[in-house]
C-alpha cells in the first residue's frame, strides 16, 4: 500500500473527482488545482507518522447516543407556497428540474 | 434438452419497504401520508432539504423495524448507525441518501418459503433503515420530457431495506419469497402492500458461468415475476449463442416488458459512504429487543401451523390463507360465526379469493364481512338455496355489496323444496311430456328424465330429491288409475 | 448618553425600563452600519426597514409589559445563519437571492427576546477560510488597519462590532472563524461546547465541527447571548442536555496548563509575549499555571482539514440550481446542468475542498484518510481532555500572527490554513474555547485563547472577565469607527 506521501492526484483522477462532484472546471482551473491541492495532500501526509490502530473512530465527539423524537406530527410544515418561494423554476405545483437524459 | 436450461439460476433480491404505519416520515415531523396530496404540500426545511436544516429521529421506526428484523429471525446489531450515500439525483432534495452501511439495524437471518409443496431456506442478508427519495414526473416518458417535474412530498418517508443472499432459484422462487415478507410485514402491522410504491424491489441475476446483472426500477412485488421471467431468458439466449453475459445495471420497462442497460458511467457509481454527521449512533439494549419480541403477534408461520391444528386444515390449504393477512382474518371470523372449517375455507380460497384476483379488489374492498356470508352458508346448510346458487349470490355481494337475502329474494334463487310448489311445476311437465309419462309407465328409468325436464323448468332451483320423490309417486299413481280401468 | 457606546445588557435595560426607545437604538447603529459599511465592508446586507418595523412593534409590545433579556439591541448575523425573510447568501454567488422561510433556533430564541436583527455580516465563502477575503462581496476590512484582513471566517461580524456598528454579533466556529476575527478585531468571541448551542438553521460547512457563539466587547455580553441561545431545542440531534449558568467568580486557584506545542516555530515571538503578559497577569490574580505537552497537537491542522473537506464535500452537494439560490440551465441534461452551475457558482477555495472531500471519502482512500483522520480525532480529544483533568484551562496564543494583509496569503491556500494552526484543536476536542483581546503588535489586535472542559463555559467566562478587569485592551475603539 502506497504511503499517502505518495499519493498524487493525476489529471485523469481529477476529472473522476469532478463527475463525483460534479464541478465543471475551467482548464485554467484544472492546471492550478492539480499544483494546490497535491500541495495539501501533502502536508496531510503528516498523518502517516502517527499509528491509529484499532482506536474507535469519534462519531459524535462527545459520545452522544441515541437522540430520538416521537412519532407526532408537528414541526415546521411548510406552506406550498413557501417551499416553491426560492425555487427558480416551477410548473404546476412542481419544482422543475432539467431533464433526465 | 438444451445445456443452458440445465444451468443453476441465482437470484438475490432488495426489497424497499415502506414503513406505512408511521405517522410521520423518517427525520422530520412531516406526516407519512403523502398519497393523493398535491405536489409540493407535505414539506418542511427538512425534507426539502433547505440550507440549515437537520434530521431527528423517529423512534417508532426503529421499533417497528427491530419488530421485521425478529420476524426474520435476524441477529439484531447492539449499535447501529446511519450513513449518507453520496449521489446526484433531482428526487433526492440533499443529493445524499441517509441510509446505513457499516452498522446496519440486523444481519442473518432467514425466511422459509414453500413452492409447489417444496419448503426452502432463504438467508436475509441484511435489514436497514433509510430515506425514501421524492418522486419524479415526466411529459411524455422519461426520454421524450424536455424538463424533469419534481415531487417531495414523498421524500423523506420511512423504508425498511431487506436483503437477501442469492438464494432464490426461479421467478417463482422469488414471488413466494417476496409474497411471505408481504404476509410478515402485514401480520406485524408494519407495513400495508396494498398501497401503491409501498413496497419496491431491485433483483440480482446471474446464471452459472455469467456475470451478475442488477435489475432495478421493479415498481411492485408483482412485477418481480415478470421481469425476472424476461432477464433469465436474455442471458440464457446470450449464453447459448456462446456471448458473455456483461456484468451492467439494467432498467425493467414495464411498458414493454424488457430490461434495458443503463448508460455505463452509472455502474461506476462511488456513494463516499461515511458516517452521518447531523446524527448519533443508536445503541440498541437486549430489554428493548425482548420487550419487542414479547409483542409481537403472531407471524404468518405460526398462523400456518395453528390454523392446521385448529382447524383441521390442510397445509396448503393454511398456506393460501396466510399468503394474505386480510384473507386468513376473514376466514378466523367467518370460522368463528359459522363454525363449519372446511366448508367455510373452501367458500373462502376457491370462491371469494377467485372473484377477488377476477376483479382485482383486496379483501378490505368487499362491502360485506364475514357475517353476511356466514349468513349465505346457513340458507344452504337449511336447504334453501343450493351450493351453487350460493356461488352465484357470493359473486352478486361482491359485485353489489347487497345483502345475501335480498339478493336470494329478488334473484329468485331460492331452492324450491315446498312439495306444492314442486307439484304445480310437475303438472306443466307431465301435460308437456305425455309420452314420456306413458314411457315412465313401463320403464321406471324414465321417471329420471322426467325429474330432468322439472329441474330444468325451475331453472334448477328444485329439490332434486323431493322432485324425484313427488314424480315417483305420481307415476306410482298414475299406474294405480290405470290398473283400476282395467 | 452614547448610545452606541452601551453594551447589550445596558441596552436591554435601558428599553425595558423605557429610560431608552428602540428605536432610537436602531437608528443610532443604522446610521453608524450605512456611514462605515462602504469602507470596511463588514455587511452584505443592512436590514433597514425590517429593523425599523421589529422596532416599532417591539414599542408596541412593550407597552403592553412584554419583557426581554435583549429588549431592543440590535444584532449583526453572520450570513451562515438562517433568517426568515432576510437574505442569506453565505457570502455566495450560488446562493444569492435565497431568502429562508425560517429562522434558525438562535434567531428564533434571540428575537423571543426582543433581539433586533440590523444586518448580515460578510464572512468567506461557506464559511471556508480564515481571514474573510474569499467573499464574493469582496473582503471586509480590518476596522484597526483598513489594509489588513479582519479574519475569517466570521470577519464580518468581528469587524461589525469592533466599529460599533452593532453592540454585539453572531458567529460560527468550524476551526476558528470566531476566535481568528475576534483576535483581529480586540472582540471577545466565545465557540460554545460541541452540543451547546443549536446547529439548526446553521447552513452546514462541517458539522461534526461547528458551534454558533456570540461576538461581543465585554464578557458579560457573551454569557448574556449564551443564556437566551444555548440549550436543546428538539430540531438538532446532536445537542448535549446543557443548561448554560455563569456567575463571575475569581481566578483564584485556577490551574492553567500551557502547551508548549502553541508557543514554537511559527509563532510570531510578539504575539507569544503579550500571551505571556495574559497568562503571568492570571497568576498575579491568584491563577497558576505550568507549561506541557501535547504532542498530538501536531496533526490538528491535517486531520482538521481532512474532516471538514469530507463533510462539506457532501454538505455542499445540496446547492444544484433545483430548489433554491442560482438557477441551472434547464436545457441541459440534469448531470450537465449541475455540473455548470456548481462550476459558476462557487468560489475557488470551496471547489478545492469539495473535491479534496471527495477525494478523501472516495473508495480506495477513504480508510487512510476520513477513517483514520476520525480516530485520530478521537486520540487527539482523548489527550486534550486528559490535561483538562489536572488543569482547569489551556492556553495558548488564538493565532500564531497578528492580521496580515489583504491579499499576502489568499494566492496560497496553505499559507492560509496556518491561521487555524491554535484553533482546530478546540474543534477536534468538541470543548469550549474563547478568545479575549491581549493586547497590540505594531497597532493591531492579537487575542489570548483559552479551552476548558466540556459544559466549562463558565470557567472560560471567568478568566475572560479577570482580563478585562485587569486590562483596556477591549475598551479601545478603532479609529476608523469615531
Amino acid at each position: 500500500m502506497e504511503k499517502s506521501s505518495e499519493i498524487r492526484i493525476t489529471p485523469e483522477l481529477l476529472d473522476h473527482l469532478c463527475e463525483l462532484a460534479k464541478l465543471k472546471l475551467t482548464e485554467d482551473e484544472k492546471k492550478a488545482f492539480l499544483r494546490d491541492l497535491n500541495r495539501i495532500l501533502e502536508y496531510f501526509s503528516v498523518i502517516d507518522e502517527i499509528e491509529v490502530g484499532d482506536v474507535e473512530p469519534a462519531f459524535h465527539v462527545l459520545g452522544l447516543s441515541n437522540v430520538m423524537r416521537d412519532d407526532e406530527v408537528g414541526g415546521e410544515r411548510l406552506a406550498h407556497e413557501e417551499a416553491l418561494e426560492n425555487a427558480p423554476h416551477g410548473e404546476e405545483g412542481y419544482i422543475k428540474a432539467p431533464r433526465m437524459v | 434438452m438444451n445445456a443452458t436450461s440445465a444451468l443453476k439460476v441465482r437470484i438475490g433480491l432488495e426489497c424497499h419497504c415502506q414503513i406505512t404505519s408511521l405517522k410521520t416520515k423518517l427525520f422530520c415531523r412531516c406526516p407519512a401520508d403523502y398519497r393523493g396530496k398535491p405536489p409540493n404540500t407535505n414539506v418542511c426545511p427538512t425534507c426539502l432539504g433547505l440550507p440549515g436544516s437537520l434530521p431527528y429521529l423517529n423512534k417508532r421506526a426503529v421499533e417497528e423495524a427491530i419488530k421485521v428484523a425478529l420476524a426474520l429471525n435476524c441477529k439484531i446489531n447492539k449499535k447501529m448507525v446511519f450513513y449518507r450515500k453520496n449521489y446526484f439525483y433531482p428526487d433526492l432534495s440533499k443529493n445524499f441518501q441517509i441510509s446505513q452501511y457499516d452498522y446496519p439495524l440486523a444481519v442473518d437471518g432467514w425466511v422459509k418459503i414453500n413452492v409447489e409443496g417444496v419448503e426452502k431456506t432463504v438467508r436475509i442478508r441484511r435489514v436497514h433503515i433509510e430515506e425514501d427519495p421524492g418522486r419524479l414526473v415526466y411529459r411524455g416518458g422519461i426520454g421524450a420530457s424536455p424538463y424533469t417535474l419534481v415531487d417531495y412530498n414523498r421524500m423523506g418517508v420511512a423504508l425498511l431495506e431487506v436483503v437477501t443472499e442469492p438464494d432464490l432459484g426461479s421467478p417463482s422462487e422469488a414471488k413466494a419469497f417476496l409474497q411471505e415478507l408481504r404476509s410478515i410485514l402485514e401480520h406485524l402491522e408494519v407495513s400495508d402492500g396494498s398501497l401503491e410504491g409501498s413496497m419496491r424491489c431491485d433483483a440480482n441475476i446471474s446464471i452459472e458461468g455469467g456475470s451478475r446483472v442488477e435489475v432495478k426500477n421493479i415498481s411492485s412485488f408483482k412485477e418481480v415475476e415478470r421481469a425476472l421471467s424476461y432477464e433469465i431468458i436474455r442471458q440464457r439466449n446470450l449464453l447459448r449463442r456462446g456471448a458473455q453475459v456483461r456484468r451492467e445495471t439494467r432498467h425493467w420497462d414495464e411498458v414493454r416488458g424488457i430490461t434495458v442497460a443503463l448508460r455505463v458511467k452509472e455502474e461506476e457509481m462511488d456513494y463516499r459512504y461515511f458516517p452521518e454527521p447531523d446524527l448519533v449512533p443508536i445503541e440498541i439494549t437486549d430489554e428493548l429487543i425482548e420487550k419487542i419480541r414479547a409483542q409481537l403477534p403472531e407471524l404468518p408461520a405460526a398462523r400456518r401451523s395453528r390454523l392446521v391444528e385448529q382447524y383441521g386444515l390442510t397445509e396448503y390449504e393454511a398456506r393460501v390463507l396466510t399468503s394474505d393477512k386480510q384473507l386468513a382474518d376473514f376466514f378466523e371470523e367467518l370460522v368463528s360465526v359459522h363454525g363449519k372449517p372446511k366448508v367455510d375455507c373452501s367458500l373462502v380460497i376457491n370462491e371469494l379469493l377467485r372473484l377477488l384476483n377476477e376483479k382485482g379488489l383486496e379483501v378490505r374492498d368487499l362491502r360485506f364481512t364475514p357475517l353476511e356470508v356466514a349468513e349465505l352458508l346457513r340458507m344452504v346448510d337449511e336447504g334453501l338455496i343450493s351450493w351453487k346458487s350460493a356461488k352465484y349470490v357470493l359473486r352478486k355481494m361482491v359485485e353489489t355489496g347487497e345483502h345475501p337475502k335480498k339478493i336470494v329474494e329478488v334473484e329468485g334463487v331460492r331452492r324450491i323444496a315446498d312439495v306444492e310448489e314442486i307439484e304445480r311445476y310437475v303438472d306443466v311437465v307431465f301435460k308437456r311430456c305425455e309420452g314420456d309419462v306413458r314411457e315412465a309407465l313401463k320403464d321406471p328409468k324414465v321417471i329420471h328424465r322426467l325429474v330432468g325436464e322439472v329441474l330444468k323448468e325451475t331453472r334448477m332451483l328444485a329439490d332434486p330429491k323431493i322432485t324425484f320423490q313427488v314424480v315417483s309417486r305420481r307415476i306410482e299413481q298414475l299406474k294405480l288409475a290405470s290398473q283400476k280401468e282395467k | 448618553m452614547d448610545v452606541l457606546s452601551l453594551s447589550a445588557r445596558q441596552i436591554a435595560e435601558l428599553v425595558s425600563s423605557g429610560a431608552l426607545c428602540p428605536t432610537d437604538v436602531v437608528e443610532a447603529y443604522l446610521e453608524r452600519a450605512k456611514r462605515l459599511n462602504p469602507k470596511i465592508n463588514a455587511f452584505i446586507t443592512i436590514a433597514e426597514e425590517r429593523a425599523r418595523r421589529s422596532a416599532e412593534e417591539l414599542e408596541r409590545s412593550l407597552k403592553k409589559g412584554f419583557r426581554g433579556k435583549l429588549a431592543g439591541v440590535p444584532i449583526a448575523v453572520k450570513d451562515v445563519i438562517s433568517t426568515m425573510g432576510i437574505e442569506t447568501t453565505c457570502a455566495s454567488r450560488i446562493l444569492k437571492g435565497y431568502t429562508p422561510p425560517y429562522d434558525a433556533t438562535v434567531i428564533r430564541r434571540l428575537k423571543a427576546e426582543g433581539a433586533i436583527i440590523i444586518g448580515k455580516t460578510n464572512m468567506d465563502e461557506f464559511a471556508m477560510g480564515s481571514s474573510t477575503e474569499l467573499s464574493a462581496f469582496g473582503p471586509t476590512r480590518n476596522p484597526w488597519s483598513l489594509d489588513r484582513v479582519a479574519g475569517g471566517s466570521s470577519g464580518g461580524s468581528g469587524a461589525a462590532v469592533a466599529a460599533r456598528m452593532a453592540p454585539v454579533a453572531l458567529g460560527s466556529d468550524t476551526g476558528g472563524s470566531i476566535r481568528c476575527p475576534a483576535a483581529f478585531c480586540n472582540v471577545v468571541g466565545l465557540k460554545p461546547t460541541y452540543g451547546a448551542v443549536s446547529r439548526y438553521g446553521l447552513i452546514s460547512y462541517a458539522c461534526s465541527l461547528e458551534q454558533i457563539g456570540p461576538m461581543t466587547i465585554g464578557v458579560e455580553d457573551c454569557a448574556l447571548l449564551m443564556e437566551v441561545m444555548s440549550g436543546r431545542d428538539g430540531f438538532d440531534s446532536t445537542m448535549i442536555d446543557y443548561k448554560f449558568e455563569w456567575s463571575p467568580s475569581d481566578v483564584r486557584g485556577l490551574r492553567v496548563a500551557v502547551p508548549k506545542e502553541f508557543f514554537g516555530e511559527g509563532t510570531d515571538e510578539r504575539v507569544a509575549e503579550r500571551v505571556w503578559d495574559v497568562i503571568k497577569l492570571l497568576e498575579s490574580r491568584g491563577a497558576t499555571y505550568e507549561e506541557v505537552s501535547i504532542p498530538l497537537a501536531r496533526y490538528s491542522l491535517a486531520c482538521y482539514y481532512i474532516i471538514a473537506m469530507s463533510e462539506a464535500s457532501s454538505n455542499l452537494a445540496r446547492y444544484d440550481g433545483v430548489r433554491y439560490g442560482m438557477s441551472c440551465e434547464l436545457s441541459l441534461p440534469w448531470h450537465e446542468a449541475f455540473s455548470k452551475v456548481r462550476g459558476e457558482g462557487f468560489g475557488t477555495e470551496v471547489k478545492r475542498r469539495i473535491i479534496l472531500g471527495c477525494f478523501a471519502l472516495s473508495a480506495g482512500y477513504y480508510g487512510r484518510y476520513y477513517l483514520k483522520a476520525l480516530k485520530l480525532r478521537a486520540m487527539i480529544r482523548d489527550q486534550v481532555l486528559s490535561v483538562l483533568k489536572r488543569f482547569d484551562a489551556i492556553a495558548t496564543p488564538t493565532t500564531p500572527f497578528p492580521p496580515f494583509r489583504i491579499g499576502e496569503r489568499v494566492e496560497d491556500p496553505l499559507s492560509l490554513y496556518m491561521a487555524d494552526v491554535d484553533t482546530v484543536m478546540a474543534n477536534l476536542a468538541g470543548v469550549p474555547a474563547i478568545s479575549v483581546p491581549a493586547g497590540f503588535v505594531d497597532g493591531l489586535p492579537i487575542g489570548a485563547q483559552f479551552m476548558a472542559g466540556y459544559c466549562r463555559e463558565d470557567l472560560l467566562l471567568s478568566i475572560a472577565k479577570c482580563v478585562q478587569e485587569e486590562t483596556t485592551f477591549h475598551l479601545k475603539v478603532p479609529s476608523e469607527a469615531r
